[in-house]
Parts: structure tokens; sequence; C-alpha cells
């Protein structure tokens, strides 16, 4: 079976976009570091996950990828729990 | 084309075995890397260096600059990716090439910060908080190091090059591995520096 490449557009200026897109986040990461104590972790963690999603999805370009390679990456994820899980429960953090 | 064709011969899941073997390596990447970080957030609170606390040492400002570095090689990688599937040859090759430049303006940064830390007092054996950092980023840089290597070596072959087609797949695992080191950054920078 020969491997099709495909012949796809220019998409540039949406990775471009997108670039400008996750700096934005950056800035505001940082500006929130030195301006509010507020829930700070909860906030840091959820904007990271805005761009570690963005970075995986579109540059990866997994969002159009075929469901194996989309299991493939979130079975990393799903490994990880419980070594995760067992680290912070021998610290008694849960 | 021969060369091309024989990556394929034993391909029975639809995706070639090449980016489903990259896929898999970057998930093990993943499993890795949760694990160092969780490493160090356990160890973090461990230290015994008097003043020397990672919000006394960390320079925030500095290390947001070389986030944003790594981020832009991000576009860089994507941007050479792009211009490879349309053929233009030669934007691809400028672009691999920045990206690879981008990548060594980052481990740069990190060996100055790493510099400044060590003049501070704090080393790999100084505290295990010492030892859990230097770990964990020292990780990340080598992944970025192995990276600009691959980048500069994939450039310089794609100008020797008669067949560019043969490349395709070694592009697109190295945009996935570069893209991985960068996310894998976006999680460190979070976790072990802006998080208190």
């Amino acid at each position: 079976m020969m491997f099709q490449i495909k012949h796809e557009k220019d998409n540039s200026k949406k990775y471009i976009q997108i670039a400008i897109f996750l700096s934005i986040i950056t800035l505001f990461e940082v500006a929130l570091f030195y301006t509010t104590n507020f829930n700070l972790p909860a906030i840091l963690i959820i904007l990271s996950f805005i761009k570690f999603v963005i970075v995986v999805g579109f540059f990866m370009n997994l969002k159009f990828e075929k469901k194996l390679l989309k299991f493939f990456f979130l079975l990393g994820f799903v490994l990880s729990i419980p070594f995760i899980f067992i680290l912070f429960l021998e610290r008694n953090i849960i | 084309m021969s060369n091309f064709s024989t990556t394929q011969d034993h391909e029975s899941t639809g995706i070639s075995n090449q980016k489903l073997a990259m896929w898999l390596f970057l998930s093990s990447e993943v499993v890795f890397f949760a694990a160092l970080i969780s490493i160090y957030l356990f160890y973090k609170r461990l230290f015994a260096l008097g003043d020397l606390t990672p919000e006394g040492l960390f320079d925030i400002p500095f290390t947001s600059v070389t986030s944003f570095v790594l981020l832009m090689s991000s576009l860089t990688m994507v941007l050479s990716h792009n211009y490879y599937e349309i053929k233009d040859y030669e934007k691809s090759k400028i672009w691999i090439f920045a990206t690879a430049f981008l990548g060594i303006v980052f481990v740069s940064g990190q060996i100055y910060e790493y510099t400044e830390f060590i003049q501070s007092g704090l080393t790999i054996s100084s505290s295990i908080f010492g030892t859990a950092f230097f770990f964990v980023t020292g990780i990340h840089g080598l992944h970025v190091v192995i990276g600009v290597v691959l980048l500069i070596a994939t450039g310089s072959q794609m100008g020797i090059s008669n067949s560019n087609r043969i490349y395709s797949l070694s592009i697109e695992s190295l945009a996935l591995y570069w893209h991985c080191i960068d996310i894998v950054w976006i999680v460190i920078f979070t976790a072990v520096y802006l998080i208190p």
C-alpha cells in the first residue's frame, strides 16, 4: 500500500494566528503571576492545559488524525495518572 | 522511490508504521515527563539552603522570554512542515534552520540560568530540590539538544537530496518530536516556575 502524501494548501497564516494566541496566553500567565494570588495554581493549570491542547491539536495535527493515534497519545496520560496518584498519596496530599 | 515505498510495506493500520511508532514514542515521553514533574513537585519543598527558595531563585521574566522562544520555535517548525507539504522546499529548509537556531537560543538561556543558580549556591547535589530541579529541566534540555542536532541534520540533507519526497515522514516525525518538547516545556514552565 502506497503512503499518501497530502498536498495541502498553504496554512501558514492560520499557524501564525495560533502562535499569536499562544503568546498572548503566555503573557497573561506571567501577568497573573505578578498581579494576583487568587487561586493562582488552578488558573495557571487551566491556561497551561489550553496551550497544551492547542499545540497538540493544531501544530501536531492530532485533531485531524485517526482515532488510533489519538488513543495512543491519550494512553500516555492515562498511564501517568496512577503514578501521580500514588506519589501524592505517599505525601499525604490526597 | 524504492526507499520511500519500502517503509510502507508492512502497514496494516492505515497509518504509516513510522508515524505510529513516533506517536507511541511521544506517548511514552508523556509518561516519562509526568513522572519527572511529579517527582519535582514532590520534593519541591525539601531544600536546606536558607533563603534559596524556588521563589527567591527563579527569574520569571527571563524564563518567560526563553519559554516564548521555544513557543515560537514550534511555529517555525510547523511552518517548515507546512511549506514541505506544499513542496516549497527552500522555505521549508529556511524554517527548519530557524527552528534549530531558536532551539540553540533556548538551550543557551538554560545554560545561563544554570550558571546563575550555581553561583547562588544551588547545585544538583546541594539539596533534594536542586537535584529534582536540575534533573527535570536538564532532561528536557537534553531533548532540545537532540532535537537541534536532528533539525540541522535533516535541514542539511534536504539541501543535498535529489528526491525530497523521501524526507516527508522524517520531517513530520521531527515536527512531532519538536512540538512534544514544546508541550512538555509548557507544563514544566507552569508547574516548576509559576505555581507557588
